[in-house]
């Protein structure tokens, strides 16, 4: 599903210099997997995750996503593989707060090619395997972290993507919270859907089935977690 | 105080710092549109567009006598030519011209003019619109004509360029631009008309009601029994318009201001994090209100007086060459209105958006921060 | 719908801001509109008179008490005529009001020559026969006024000239929007704009028939403006231009084409210093908070904007999304005043709104265009060069920190 050649990442620092971000990144990641993306902070992980999101662009190296070349693709090109290949799932949720639960869960809708009509059968759908049906109509600034975040999951798989990418999705979350927000990812992996999951929280990452480590911008480990 | 002050600064940086391209924005819309603001001041509000109008019309002063019809022996008269003229010696304000004017019928009814002062003020359109001092000294039988007088029914005498009125014929030495027919006042006085009006052009208008009024009564104390009239009503009527055209023109500035205060709202909001950290640690809310107008309140000043620092700066290089009217010009009152009006409608714009903050908790504030 | 529903939602939470500026554009553009209105009244009577072929004539005019009686007016006219090097005598006259649905109305004969130096601009029908009288013997008239569009061309009707006197007569044309008419009735110092006034009346001919025909219905049917123009030819030497001259100066007020001209040209530009400045600054202003308005709007959408990013919308979708958003408010401003630009003449036929010494034509509609296309312009670069600054990727790391 994905694979990363010798990708190399570099950020303008003025005067002229540049510091690298990722030096010499290979990974192949199949579908169904579930990795967890460890380092401390500064290592480059939601560098690697952006980029894999099609968020960012690469200086050096190859990178494909389900076949397609990712390096030489327009805006548009990446914005229709974001909106029908990839989901994400933030740290702060990266909600619209006063608009409801149900219009936030059906915005990826709006920029493919789903009927209209279609639009919010798919938005429940996908918010009743979030356990949030009853909370459509609310607006996203009423509710918990916790079902926010449950929200920001919903509008992730709503696509049916074949990938979601996560950065620290527990990180503004309680214990308890966190591990159910854990399980949910468990199950939308279990339902065959690839799970990449940024983290510095080992119970966060022990979750996962393969782990990788990063240091310093470049892959330090790659094991699995069986 | 100097808490006080130190605390407003530290805010005053911060909203630069949170963003600084709204920020100036916001200080260049301001400043911008308050300088619009004393544009339109002395552009739109007539009393200030006409204050250096020095025009004859409204430097004039009539004084009525009830001769009757005005025709008839001068002697009959209540005052003489000298009598009249003796009298106004002692005005004490001082006069560009003055004319007596008697009336003449002859088939229709001119008024005869002459100015007692010397020349009469004209505006020459051909021939000469200036009596020689021989003509003046000998009261020769000349006469100025306005200039859209064309034949006359009767008495005038094309070829050799002369007016026969009221029995007495005029040579025409000019024609002027005005509407009045202008003689020699020796050649009034042997007429011996009575006189039925002067009309008194001051070298200046009078600056205000009082100033008229005074000079009113200076002649009311001249010739008691007399009416006497006053042009400067002109001006009071655009005095009177004063109030209408200011509130218009504030409203303009107030509906401007308003869509420039999104900007500081938007400031607002993005130190909102601060805002909230100032309840945390004890600030009332009436206390952060306090701030916040405070925080309005030096943005005002220091925009308001930039903008009418700028208008001044401007005046003579840009704005007097685009203002409707010539030398229109703006006292030290005019600015102190200016200010005043520009900070109060800046505050009273930014009200909304202050009720607003009011109405959310601090708790509500703190959700909003923590998840935007 | 779903396009409809994302810029919906680019509009919550920013209806305010987005509804005053519509408004101080649309009262800003209102301003600048009568004003251009204004301006091309005085332009258009000015290009009209230019065109009227008047640069060898003389304005003759007489004043207050010293207006000849029509015969001797009519007897001037003539003498005119036959003085040497004079071309021809442009003079105009008005019949006595006819009376319809109990308004009087009155005409304005033209001659020939008038017809030629001023042609009405007939939009529907012709202009008159060669007489003036139809082969019925009706009175061949055209529409000046815009308020008979119900009576039909070419039909005669009667027309009642006082209590017992009727006249049959016929619309052969109707003339076009402003219904300017001309009127010789000024003097002094005129302009171009005071011989072309709105003054809603009827054209006919003016004809030894047609006079012929309004004599039968009564005595004094018809009486000359007191002023005319006299247009010497090309071939007309100095000498006779200045001996006519000397004559009529004595009894007249003349003012030679050139002066009408630069009088006309020294009126507009002071109708622009008095009247353009409060419309510019009005715009300017408007400019200014378009500006404001825009960068507000853009910075608060920016983190929406973010999301949608992350959702699947590329970042050319985003700012367009927000350029519409933006620029509609303006094409709202500029279609309002273009509405208003082209009903009211239909407003003024029906006395609803009548501005005075106001003309509007295409170029009003250009004028509100330029306007228009301007305030896209500001939009479009406050956008472009804002959310080029800030990329979605930039704000979504300032979102997670």
């Amino acid at each position: 599903m994905i694979t990363i050649h010798d990708l190399d990442k570099f950020y303008p620092v003025g005067n002229g210099q540049r510091f690298q971000a990722l030096k010499g990144i290979n990974l192949q990641v199949d579908q169904g997997e579930f990795v967890a993306i460890c380092g401390k902070s500064g290592s480059g992980k939601s560098t690697l995750l952006n980029i894999i999101g099609c968020l960012d662009t690469f200086q050096s190296g190859e990178y494909t996503f389900l076949g397609q070349n990712v390096g030489k693709l327009t805006d548009k090109q990446a914005a229709a593989i974001r909106n029908q290949h990839i989901g994400f799932v933030l740290q702060d949720f990266s909600l619209i707060n006063n608009k409801s639960v149900l219009f936030n869960v059906m915005l990826p809708l709006y920029f493919g090619k789903t009927p209209y009509n279609k639009m919010k059968e798919m938005a429940l759908e996908a918010l009743k395997k979030v356990e949030l049906s009853s909370q459509a109509h609310k607006r996203a600034n009423q509710l918990s972290g916790g079902q926010r975040q449950r929200v920001a999951i919903a509008r992730a798989i709503v696509g049916n993507p074949e990938l979601i990418l996560a950065d620290e999705p527990t990180g503004a979350l309680d214990s308890e919270t966190s591990a159910k927000i854990m399980e949910l990812l468990q199950e939308m992996n279990d339902r065959g859907i690839t799970i990449m999951v940024v983290t510095h929280d080992s119970s966060v990452a022990n979750c996962c089935k393969r782990i990788i480590t990063i240091k310093d911008g470049a892959i330090l480990s790659d094991q699995s977690n069986a | 105080m100097r808490k006080f002050f130190s605390l407003e600064w530290s805010r005053i940086s911060q909203y630069y710092k949170n963003n600084r391209f709204i920020f100036i924005l916001f200080l260049v819309s301001s400043i911008i549109c308050t300088t619009s603001f004393a544009y339109l001041y002395g552009n739109y509000i007539s009393s200030i567009r006409l204050r250096n109008d020095e025009s004859r019309m409204y430097r004039r002063y009539s004084v009525y006598f009830d001769n009757g019809s005005g025709e008839g022996n001068a002697a009959e008269a209540e005052f003489s030519y000298d009598d009249i003229v003796s009298r106004l010696s002692s005005l004490d304000f001082p006069l560009e011209d003055g004319l007596v004017i008697c009336t003449v019928t002859d088939n229709f009814v001119y008024d005869l003019a002459a100015c007692f002062t010397g020349q009469p003020t004209l505006l020459p359109v051909s021939g000469r619109c200036k009596f020689t001092e021989e003509e003046l000294e000998k009261g020769e039988k000349v006469i100025i004509i306005p200039h859209v007088f064309p034949r006359q029914p009767d008495g005038l005498d094309k070829e050799n360029n002369t007016w026969t009125l009221g029995g007495e014929t005029f040579r025409i030495i000019g024609r002027h631009a005005g509407e009045e027919i202008y003689i020699p006042p020796e050649t009034f006085k042997k007429l011996n008309h009575a006189i039925y009006c002067i009309d008194l052009y001051a070298k200046q208008k009078a600056q205000n009601t009082a100033e008229d009024s005074g000079r009113q009564q200076n002649l009311h104390a001249l010739f008691p029994r007399q009416e006497v009239a006053s042009s400067f009503v002109n001006v009071e009527m655009w005095q009177q318009y004063f109030p209408i055209e200011l509130t218009m023109i504030c409203l303009v500035y107030g509906l401007s201001m308003f869509s420039y205060m999104f900007l500081m709202k938007y400031m607002m909001e993005t130190s909102i994090r601060e805002n909230v950290i100032y309840g945390f640690v004890g600030a009332s809310k009436n206390k952060m209100t306090a701030l916040l107008l405070m925080d309005n309140i030096c943005f005002s000043v220091v925009t308001v007086s930039a903008g009418l620092l700028l208008h001044l700066g401007l005046k003579e290089v840009f704005f007097d060459k685009v203002s409707v009217s010539e030398n229109i010009y703006y006292t030290a009152a005019d600015y102190g209105l200016l200010f005043v009006l520009g900070v109060g409608i800046s505050l009273l714009t930014l009200l909304p958006f202050l009720l607003g903050f009011r109405r959310h908790s601090l708790l509500a504030m703190k959700g909003y921060y923590s998840y935007t | 719908m779903k396009r409809w529903d994302c810029i919906r939602s680019v509009y919550s939470g920013i209806k305010i801001p987005c509804l005053l500026l519509t408004f101080i554009m649309t009262v800003a553009l209102f301003v600048a509109t009568i004003t251009f209105g204004d301006y091309r009244y005085y332009t258009y009577s000015r290009d009209t008179f230019q065109k009227a072929g008047l640069e060898n004539s003389y304005y003759v005019t007489h004043f207050g008490s010293n207006k000849p009686t029509n015969e001797e007016l009519i007897q001037e006219i003539q003498d005119a005529k036959k003085a040497p090097g004079v071309e021809t005598v442009l003079y105009k006259f008005s019949t006595n009001p006819f009376i319809i649905d109990g308004v009087g109305w009155g005409c304005s004969m033209m001659s020939e020559d008038l017809c030629e130096a001023f042609p009405p601009g007939i939009y529907r029908g012709t202009l008159f026969g060669s007489t003036g009288v139809s082969s019925e013997g009706a009175l061949e008239m055209i529409d000046a006024s815009g308020s008979f569009s119900d009576v039909p061309l070419g039909k005669p009707f009667e027309i009642p000239c006082s209590d017992t006197a009727a006249i049959t007569a016929v619309l052969v044309g109707r003339i076009r929007y402003p219904y300017f008419t001309l009127d010789f009735g000024s003097a002094g110092d005129v302009t171009a704009a005071d011989f072309i006034s709105e003054f809603p009346t009827f054209l006919v001919k003016d004809t030894p028939e047609t006079r012929e025909l309004l004599r039968s219905v009564s005595d004094a049917p018809f009486n000359p403006d007191p002023n005319y123009f006299v247009v010497f030819s090309q071939d007309a030497s100095q000498e006779e231009i200045n001996a006519y001259l000397n004559e009529s100066k004595q009894e007249h007020y003349i003012l030679s084409y050139q002066e009408l001209m630069d009088s006309t040209n020294k009126q507009i530009q002071q109708n622009l210093r008095t009247f353009l400045p409060l419309p510019v600054f009005l715009l300017f202003l408007t400019m200014v908070s378009l500006f404001s308005i825009s960068v507000i709007i853009i910075y608060q959408k920016a983190s929406e904007n973010a999301i949608w990013y992350l959702c699947g919308c590329s970042r050319a979708r985003g700012m367009r999304t927000i350029f519409f958003c933006i620029g509609i408010l303006g094409v709202i401003a500029a279609v309002i005043n273009a509405v208003f630009i082209v009903i009211y003449p239909i407003l003024g036929d029906n006395g609803i709104l009548v501005l005075n010494r106001f003309y509007v034509d295409g170029w009003n509609l250009l004028f509100i265009l330029g306007y228009l296309l301007i305030t896209l312009l500001i939009v479009f670069a406050t956008s472009l060069l804002l959310q080029r600054r800030t990329s979605p990727l930039e704000l979504l790391r300032r979102l997670d920190q």
